[in-house]
Parts: C-alpha cells; structure tokens; sequence
C-alpha cells in the first residue's frame, strides 16, 4: 500500500514472480507503476509492504538492491566517462567485461564518453549493465522507451536468453514488445492489479483506445 | 572499499574542493579550507551533488552501494584527510 498525502496510488497489490519469469505491468500514467518499481528497489518506502523471497520474509531494513537491480526510465550513468572506463566499475570479473565488450552495440562505443552518446545508446548500455548484474529480480522500468528498432530487437532477445536465471519485472508503454516477452501480464489501474491476457484485455480496460492490427513494434 | 565507491568519492569531492578554495579566498586563510574540507564543504557538496546529479545515486545502488554507506565513508575520508592535513600545517609553523 503506498499513498502521496491523501491520494492512495497502490492498494492491495500482490504478485509473485519465479526464476524465468517475465512479468509485464501496464498501466496509464500516474497508476503507480514505477512507484511499485521504486519500493521494490528500496528507494521508495511503501506505506504497508511486505516482500518474500524464496518464502522468506525480508526485514524491512534489508537492503533490497542486493536482491533487485533497476533500470530506471531516466539515464542514470555518469557522463563524464568513457564506456571503456564505465563497465569495469561494476564488473571486475574480466570475463563479464569481455561479455559486455563483445556486445555488437558496445563494441563500436566502448571509446566514447557515456555523455557524448545518443539516448538510446545509453538506455542500452544501461539495460545491458542491469541485465549483467548480479541481482536476481531485475525491475526494468520502460526499456524500450527511445531504443532504435535495432536496439529494441536485441533488448528482446538478451531478455530471452537471460530469463532462465533471472526473474524481469517489466513497465514500457511499447506494449507490444512488452507482449512479446512476457508470460505474466498484469494491468494496474485505480491503484489494484488485474492479470490480462493480451491487447484485447489491455483495450477492454481502457489501457488502448482499440486494438492495433498493425503489430507495429 | 571499491572502485565505484571511489568513482563517487571523486565526483563529490571536485564540488567540496570547488567550496574550499571559496572558503579560502572569502577567509583569507588555507586553514579554513582544510576545514571547510572535512566538515561544511563535504556537507555542501552532496548537497550539490544531489542538485545536479541526483540520478546517479542509482547507478551507485544498482552496483551494490548503499547510499547511506557512500555517504558516511566520504565523510570520515575527507574528515581524516582535514585532520592529516592541519596537523602538517599546524607542525610547519
């Protein structure tokens, strides 16, 4: 449960999420989406909270970025460093820097400075250190906002191929790459969360004006 | 402690010396640099870190650090380093 002063924007929300999961939440904006993402990440203190990891309650003063990793929708990366300086900070192991360095998108930018790059290069080099780190639950919140078609293909696949041993927690208002990805689909609006099962759904509660029969992506 | 902790050690601390030499040239002394240093000046530079880069705190998170943690042990740095630092100055007169 978490309100701002007398406005209550969640309320009895409840989801689990298991090893290969891809949860997508949508929502219209100002349902509370990120402020669910930022209380999972500890950032933000929900009102009445309670988070079980493996069954196990986790005390209120856990330090949760231990568990989560989140993929804030604005670029969080320090601009004054090149990327070739920027991926060792957070991965010492020289084999996860290769996997990161080898990354076809990378690759061409590791000598620039994070500042000097596009904002899609830099939500991707976000995501990809996100997606790398050592945190199980990973909360990514619109990763696919900005991205180049291009990009936004490899930010599917890479969630594809990481899935099977990480849990994603997504929010994007690119549905449709969102639909593509994720096995559990949820809705948020007045504050509770309703599961749906695709853009029919997603119409049927006023998230989408009407259905889009062009699957454009 | 870790090379990110340091990344952000260094980010903070180019404001606190930005405030030390304004507390040097309005005192007319270095003393009160070096104090300035590790007291008001860390204070006020995360102060201006968190006007101007605020965002970054996730970055810092997402790697592991507590926010809490970076906080304290830049402080105790820049206190030890303030206190190095007079007693030198204070031994050399």
């Amino acid at each position: 449960m978490h309100s701002f002063g007398k406005r209550q924007i969640l309320h009895n929300i409840s989801f689990t999420c298991k090893t290969g999961d891809v949860v997508a939440i949508f929502g219209r904006n100002g349902t509370g989406k990120s402020t669910l993402l930022k209380i999972l990440f500890g950032t933000l203190r929900a009102t009445k909270s309670e988070f079980f990891i493996d069954n196990n309650l986790v005390e209120k003063s856990a330090h949760l970025n231990k568990f989560f990793a989140y993929h804030h929708q604005e670029v969080f990366l320090p601009k004054n460093i090149t990327v070739r300086n920027l991926i060792p900070l957070y991965f010492p192991d020289g084999e996860k820097q290769n996997k990161l360095f080898y990354d076809q998108a990378i690759n061409k930018i590791e000598k620039h400075k994070v500042g000097v790059l596009s904002i899609g290069e830099q939500r991707y080099l976000q995501f990809l250190l996100i997606l790398n780190s050592d945190q199980h639950f990973l909360l990514l919140d619109e990763p696919f906002t900005m991205l180049e078609p291009l990009y936004k293909e490899l930010t599917r696949e890479k969630i594809e191929s990481h899935k099977h041993n990480k849990c994603f927690i997504i929010t994007d208002h690119y549905y449709l790459d969102v639909l593509q990805v994720a096995n559990i689909k949820k809705l948020m609006k007045d504050g509770a969360m309703m599961t749906v099962k695709d853009e029919n759904d997603l119409a049927k509660f006023g998230y989408l004006s009407s259905v889009d029969n062009n699957k454009r992506t | 402690m870790s090379a990110l902790f340091f990344r952000y050690y260094f980010d903070v601390t180019k404001y606190n010396i930005y405030i030390s030499i304004v507390a040097i040239i309005l005192s007319q002394r270095l003393f009160a640099g070096v104090i300035s240093f590790g007291t008001f000046g860390t204070v006020g530079s995360f102060f201006v870190y968190r006007y101007y880069q605020n965002i970054e705190y996730y970055f810092y998170l997402n790697g592991g650090l507590c926010r809490q943690n970076i906080i304290t042990n830049t402080l105790k740095i820049n206190f030890a380093i303030s206190i190095i630092i007079s007693i030198i100055l204070w031994s050399t007169r």
